[in-house]
């Protein structure tokens, strides 16, 4: 092979195939365009069907997105996001699986199929993905998105009674001291909700150190003084919270909660005896008119004769009446004991008086609604020495 | 290519010495350099410059389906719109319009456009002297496009594979190669329009040596590989490195899930065996028609598939993002099951009307469709398992390659490089051995095989080459009674050894690994002094045989000698038996190969 002709077809045939890859080139570039053009068309018509909440347009539609943009990561996560939406359950784990096989470490990724697996009721796996989300790579605020997730983890937890590993994921917040006042505020809301009235308290302090002009962090401020029986400082800071916002009703119904309270309180701190015992007579007294109106709200008959002997119910909707009817009898046997003159005379009795009104307060609480201020008092009275006791 | 020489001087010691350094003038400067760039230094053997030929044939062929591809997607939004559920008058006009344009242009103008590429590429081998002229090539490009863009059920690879063939061959013409090259080009050619279609170079390879060359030689092999090579280089720089399908983790969590691939091979198997049995029927009776009934048959086919389209736009075209559906589990099994079948007729439909286009899409879309009704079912008996839905539509896609191509390694291989996936081998393997073992029991000529028998062309069937039995030294040889004298027998007494035998020459182990051979004449010819050994009188070797050699190299060996030693292989002085030719001829007749490779041939379904 040395002939001139061939020197020659050779130089033209690469001459050919560069002049063709140029036009390769440029005829490629524009299909491309085309198809990220139709890849965005498509991708908008998906947002604007899952604005309208439409999750199966939109997901059609980013199919079809994907189709144009095969690599285009985010359309896949937008289409396994919307088939989550309409519960198409299977397919989305799919694509969330393609994805999560390309970046393993993605937090939104992670956090889809955490979801997913919530609704799966795969209590293993969305545990493993929601800490993956919280230990992943986010492409933006990267810190706020660790902290949305960790606390819908807690929430999760809470919703699974798992109270301890949700105080985890909420005491790590709290050390992660989240920036943003909504997150504090929630932080505090949450801890309150699985009992950490101290770190709760802790939470809304640190906030108020830094905008001691935020309602809300008054009342939550409030709450935890309340949950941990601090009645003088959460009126404190309740009267705060209206003071700054007379408009906020939660403030004021917590203000009059906590002026009732150390009002009514009859186990507080430093009473006389005198003071004492006409507290608990008054508290009983508020626990029988408490017991007759539930009674008759309830439509339930207190002086029937078969009252003395109950039947027990089967079920806990008949077995209320019953507790109701057998409150008020042990109630009417209690009355001439719970006098004033009586408890003064028996201060023994004042503790199992107490305990009489506080069985009233949580078998009504449940069953009859609207309780008067103090008998809501009565009530985290009753919450409060539960919590003591335990 | 060789280097320019160069002036050396030697010193006193024999090294090299620095060439002498003197400024030359523009004369002398600009003569070296045309010395440079003469012909004669660029002369280079025939097999270094198929080589390079091979690269640009990838790197054009690459450009070419890249332009195809393309081309084919931006028909399908101009004509069937950007969704991927088409509107129903588009779904109904698209492919039956286009079907007459493609019917008009088949006919009158490239008529070597219809059928299949990859027998159009053997017959370029084997047939034409690696000859596909320019205008099939145009004409493949042109109609293939409009009938896999306008939603015929047909895809692009075969056409791929016959455009880079045929860029090959008008290639090899124009550098006017020699015969013998000129004829393997094509496949060089095959091999990158096929890796350029499928973005997949191992498969491409392993095809055209599978189907289309038939062998694996180091020659063609190497000009093969670097044009798939060159041609997957230039095709990833285009439309990137992606996979064509990405599937979602897997892992054989237990080994009963093989009975699960078992039962798929099986489906697969008799799926592969309907289609096949299909196209049978259908092609030839379309054919039989009147002639003027090829303008209408394209059309007619896309009327059908748009019928179905309507409900069912999945089986249009080649249908590559419904298996990326497919495999995400978008569908439940029934539907799955259901797109298996329909595409298997309106596959059958496209393609026996004479429609140009491919077969590997519409295999791989009908695979998907089972494999993944398959893994679904399965899901819906045993819900507490975790049935990897996607991993089943690739074995599947695995299995009916195998089944209706007859390619078995090549389906393999496919899947894992179209998926990136290698922990999936096991079930391929499985299933793929499966349905190729059903498709071979109940259908013995493999589709291209039929399809050329169909079309009058009596190409080679690879397959059936295949399982031609190898006979070799051993089926030949025969015991060596008296033709045989030992290497340190004195002369006399080997001269009065052979005097009265019948026989005319005999082997003699010479020491070391070494035989040789003398005639009786010669021997009793011979004189010597004293008892020297015959091992030191004859100095002519003669080759010898191992019992395992085919009887093709005995013949090469054998030449004029009139019998060869067959010795032990661990040792070599170990004479096992002896062979001659008439030995061989005895050896074919005794298997009847002639006539049973006759009758292979003369097989149409």
């Amino acid at each position: 092979v040395g002939a001139r002709s061939t020197k020659v077809a050779v130089t033209v045939t690469l001459v050919i195939i560069l002049a063709g890859f140029a036009l390769t080139q440029s005829f490629v570039q524009f299909h491309r365009q085309a198809e990220l053009s139709l890849g965005r068309r498509w991708f908008d018509r998906g947002e604007q069907a899952m604005q309208a909440h439409m999750p199966g347009f939109a997901a059609e539609a980013y199919r079809t997105a994907l189709n144009y943009n095969r690599e285009n990561e985010f359309y896949r996560l937008r289409l396994a996001q919307a088939l989550l939406a309409e519960n198409r359950l299977p397919e989305a784990r799919a694509h969330l699986l393609s994805l999560w096989e390309q970046e393993p470490a993605d937090g939104e990724v992670n956090l889809t199929l955490a979801r997913l697996a919530v609704q799966q009721k795969n209590y293993k796996e969305s545990i493993r993905y929601y800490n993956n989300a919280i230990n992943g790579v986010w492409q933006s605020k990267p810190r706020e998105q660790r902290t949305a997730v960790r606390f819908e983890l807690a929430d999760y937890f809470t919703q699974l009674h798992n109270q301890s590993r949700a105080q985890a994921e909420l005491l790590s917040l709290l050390a992660d001291a989240p920036p943003d006042p909504a997150d504090q505020l929630r932080l505090g809301q949450m801890l309150l909700e699985v009992n950490e009235p101290t770190h709760a308290l802790q939470a809304y302090n640190s906030l108020l150190s830094k905008d001691d002009k935020d309602p809300q962090a008054w009342l939550g401020a409030s709450e935890a003084n309340l949950a941990l029986g601090k009645y003088a400082e959460a009126e404190h800071a309740s009267e705060k919270a209206v003071e700054i916002d007379p408009k906020l009703e939660a403030a004021r119904q917590q203000m009059e909660l906590t002026r009732e309270l150390l009002r009514i309180d009859p186990l507080a701190r430093r009473l006389s005896l005198a003071e004492r015992t006409s507290r608990v007579a008054k508290a009983f007294q508020l626990a029988m008119r408490r017991l007759s109106a539930c009674a008759e709200q309830k439509n339930i008959p207190l002086a029937s004769s078969d009252t003395t002997a109950p039947a027990f119910a089967a079920d806990e909707a008949a077995a209320a009446p019953n507790a109701v009817q057998l409150l008020y009898i042990s109630g009417l046997q209690k009355q001439a004991g719970a006098t004033e003159q009586a408890l003064r005379k028996n201060p023994d009795a004042l503790e199992s008086t107490m305990q009489y009104v506080f069985e009233v307060e949580r078998t009504t609480a449940p069953i009859c609604p609207g309780p008067s201020v103090a008998d809501r008092a009565l009530w985290r009275l009753a919450q409060q020495s539960s919590e003591t006791f335990r | 290519m060789s280097l320019p020489d160069q002036p050396v001087t030697s010193t006193k010691d024999g090294t090299a010495a620095k060439p002498a350094v003197s400024t030359p003038t523009r004369r002398q400067y600009w003569s070296s350099l045309r010395a440079m760039l003469s012909p004669e230094r660029f002369s280079l053997r025939e097999e270094q410059f198929f080589l390079i030929i091979a690269v640009l044939i990838g790197a054009a062929s690459a450009l070419a389906v890249v332009c195809f591809r393309v081309t084919i997607d931006l028909l399908k939004i101009k004509l069937l719109g950007s969704g991927l559920h088409p509107s129903v008058p588009r779904v109904f006009l698209a492919p039956m319009i286009t079907g007459l344009v493609i019917a008009l242009l088949v006919v009158r103008l490239f008529p070597r456009a219809r059928g299949s590429g990859v027998n159009q590429t053997k017959a370029a081998l084997y047939i034409y002297d690696g000859n596909i002229p320019a205008k099939t090539v145009i004409g493949k490009f042109i109609t293939s496009a409009l009938a896999i863009g306008s939603g015929q059920s047909l895809g692009p690879e075969d056409p791929s594979l016959q455009i880079g063939a045929g860029l090959a061959s008008a290639l090899g013409r124009r550098l006017k190669l020699s015969r013998e090259k000129l004829r393997l080009i094509a496949p060089v050619g095959a091999a990158a329009g096929l890796t350029a279609a499928f973005n997949s170079p191992i498969t491409a390879v392993l095809f055209v040596i599978e189907e289309v060359i038939g062998r694996w030689t180091a020659g063609i092999l190497g000009a093969v590989v670097l044009a798939a090579i060159s041609s997957a280089v230039v095709e990833r720089w285009f439309l990137g490195d992606e996979p064509l399908f990405r599937v979602p983790a897997y892992h054989l969590e237990h080994a009963g899930e093989l009975g699960a691939y078992a039962s798929l091979g099986v489906i697969g198997g008799f799926a592969s065996l309907a289609f096949v049995k299909y196209i049978a029927y259908l092609r030839p009776r379309l054919r039989k028609l009147p002639p003027w009934t090829q303008y209408l048959q394209p059309a007619a086919a896309g009327l059908l598939i748009g019928l179905i389209g309507i409900k069912f736009p999945q089986v249009m075209g080649a249908g590559y993002s419904y298996i990326d559906q497919a495999m995400h589990e978008q569908y439940t099994w029934q539907i799955l099951a259901l797109l298996g079948a329909l595409k298997i007729v309106t596959t059958g439909l496209s393609f026996s009307s004479g429609t140009p286009g491919g077969l590997f899409a519409p295999t791989l879309f009908m695979g998907a469709m089972i494999g993944g009704a398959v893994g679904m079912f399965e899901r819906h008996l045993v819900p507490h398992l975790a049935i990897p839905v996607g991993a089943y539509a690739l074995v599947g896609m695995g299995t009916l390659f195998a089944g209706i191509l007859r390619a078995p390694m090549t389906s393999v291989f496919m899947i894992l490089e179209v998926s990136g996936n290698y922990t999936i081998i096991v079930p391929v393997i499985l299933s793929n051995a499966i349905a190729y073992f059903i498709s071979r029991t109940f259908q013995r000529t493999p589709i291209f095989d039929m399809l050329s028998r169909q079309d009058g062309l009596d190409l080679p069937s690879l397959e059936e080459e295949r399982e031609v039995p190898l006979l070799r030294v051993e089926d030949a040889m025969r015991p060596p009674i008296g033709q045989t004298l030992t290497g340190e027998m004195p002369l006399p007494d080997a001269q009065r050894r052979v005097q009265g035998s019948a026989q005319d020459f005999f082997v003699v182990p010479v020491g070391g690994d070494d035989w040789s051979g003398v005639t009786r004449a010669e021997l009793l010819d011979l004189v010597a002094n004293g008892d020297v050994p015959l091992s030191r009188i004859l100095d002519q070797n003669i080759p010898y045989l191992h019992p395992d050699h085919p009887l093709d190299t005995a013949l090469r060996l054998i030449g004029e000698w009139p019998i060869l030693p067959v010795v032990h292989r661990a040792n070599v002085q170990q004479l096992l038996g002896i062979l001659s030719v008439q030995d061989v001829v005895r050896a074919y007749r005794g298997a009847g190969l002639g006539e049973s490779h006759a009758a292979a041939v003369a097989v149409v379904p």
